[in-house]
């Protein structure tokens, strides 16, 4: 629990970012609900609640790399697996709490776009741990923010902008990549777990 | 000469990173599947064909290529790499220029490797002029695009926090490139200011634009100003990224 507390303290900032973003959406959606029409909110909505996402793909590259002390974190009992696992899963939780709470407040306020009740609430909730599940692997793989960061918004594209327009039934739209995101997170996790490669692959970039 | 060979080298350094190129060929492939699922689309058989898949992929490519060079001039200052560069006879300015033209080349091969298979493909059935549109395509539609975005990134990069910066890139791009009508935000959309190739697409290839421009077709002359605008924006963001991270202080 104080290794948590050790890696909370170091991205304290991080987890305060979806809150904000939760908050100012929150913010957006409040104003603009006595001043336009719904049909005019519901596509600055739709844009709005995809900026959580790309913004928890980001992050999650961003915590995930670009740490030069994996040798010294192998050589101690913790080890650079749990290091990375703990932030994998600070930022996620996060980013999950606020999507949880931007889905309350604007299902409370009906300007949800395409809401089918409570169950929408997997929406955001899934798209943030597929994203996240899968850059995690990415970044295991590659150890790199850039490539991380570009794979993160490809995933992105392909779920906003492939995947959701023509699998419109909330459940099987989530359950199926996030079935395929956590096996891959399974094989980035033990994949994370082999010391050698770890200090190898950060030796040679 | 010396610029050439720099070019060289720099290339041999991005070539190095392959997980980038990997990368980029899936995010390549989703952007062509989308030319092709859209209802806009005039599919691929035809030399409009080729400049729509040129237009979509220099709309949603940027996208990824926006958040993922942020550190683009000042991953050298992490590493102590600008100190050992700022000693050797070159200027900075042709130093750094070097390494946007190798992420530059990065960033294009996969799309256009897929536009040259498209003309190939064209070819074979009888439309010879596509393998010049190709390349074309992918100089003056593409390569504007994604080298604005990849500036965008580099300034917010050297300005901001890489998180902030990174998020607020994607945003931007995703602002220049998807405006709606339905939203009262000032867009450069539909004129000849745009950034997605638009004019030069109706103007040089005859196409139909992706957003109606508001006042009457582009012409040839519009095409010509919107590449000389574009052309400006890639050198004031890349001047402003180069002298804003020389004011970095190096994290010691």
């Amino acid at each position: 629990m104080a290794f948590v507390g050790i890696q909370l303290k170091r991205l304290y900032r991080l987890v305060l970012l979806p809150f904000i973003l939760t908050a100012g959406i929150l913010l957006v959606g409040f104003v603009l609900e006595g001043i336009w029409s719904l049909s005019r909110i519901r596509p600055v909505m739709m844009v709005l609640t995809q900026v959580p996402v790309i913004a928890a793909g980001l992050s999650t590259a961003f915590v995930l790399n670009g740490d030069p002390i994996v040798e010294l974190a192998e050589s101690t009992p913790t080890g650079w697996r749990k290091v990375q696992v703990t932030r994998l899963l600070i930022i996620t939780g996060a980013f999950l709490a606020a999507a949880g709470l931007l889905f309350i407040g604007l299902h409370m306020m009906r300007l949800w776009p395409r809401d089918m009740g409570w169950v929408s609430i997997i929406t955001p909730v899934g798209s943030i741990f597929i994203v996240n599940c899968l850059v995690f692997l990415i970044a295991v793989l590659t150890m790199s923010m850039p490539t991380s960061s570009l794979a993160s918004i490809a995933i992105w594209l392909f779920l906003c902008f492939i995947w959701d327009p023509y699998i419109t039934d909330p459940v099987r739209q989530r359950l199926l990549p996030m079935f395929f995101a956590a096996a891959g997170a399974i094989f980035g996790w033990n994949m994370c777990g082999d010391a050698e490669r770890n200090v190898v692959k950060v030796a040679a970039l | 000469m010396r610029m050439l060979s720099l070019v060289r080298i720099t290339l041999l350094m991005f070539y190095r990173r392959k997980a980038l190129w990997i990368a980029s060929m899936p995010l390549a492939l989703f952007a062509l599947f989308l030319a092709y699922a859209s209802p806009m689309s005039p599919g691929f058989s035809d030399t409009d064909g080729l400049v729509f898949t040129g237009q979509v992929l220099a709309m949603f490519t940027p996208l990824a290529y926006a958040a993922s060079f942020s550190d683009l001039m000042t991953a050298g200052r992490r590493t102590g790499m600008d100190e050992l560069e700022s000693t050797s006879p070159l200027p900075m300015s042709v130093i750094r220029s070097a390494h946007v033209l190798g992420a530059w080349v990065i960033c294009i091969s996969s799309s256009l490797l897929f536009l040259v298979l498209i003309a190939v493909h064209q070819a074979i059935h009888g439309n010879g002029k596509a393998i010049l549109v190709a390349p074309a395509v992918a100089l003056v539609i593409l390569s504007p695009s994604m080298l604005i975005a990849m500036g965008i990134s580099a300034l917010l990069g050297a300005l901001l926090p890489t998180i902030v910066a990174r998020i607020l890139a994607v945003l931007a791009w995703a602002w220049l490139a998807f405006y709606t009508p339905l939203l009262p935000l000032p867009t450069l959309n539909g004129g000849p200011l745009a950034v997605i190739g638009d004019p030069i697409a109706q103007g040089w290839f005859h196409t139909n634009p992706m957003y109606m421009p508001a006042n009457g077709p582009f012409t040839v002359q519009s095409g010509v100003i919107s590449l000389l605008w574009q052309v400006c924006i890639i050198f004031l963001l890349f001047t402003g990224a180069n002298i804003a991270s020389n004011r970095i202080k190096a994290r010691v």
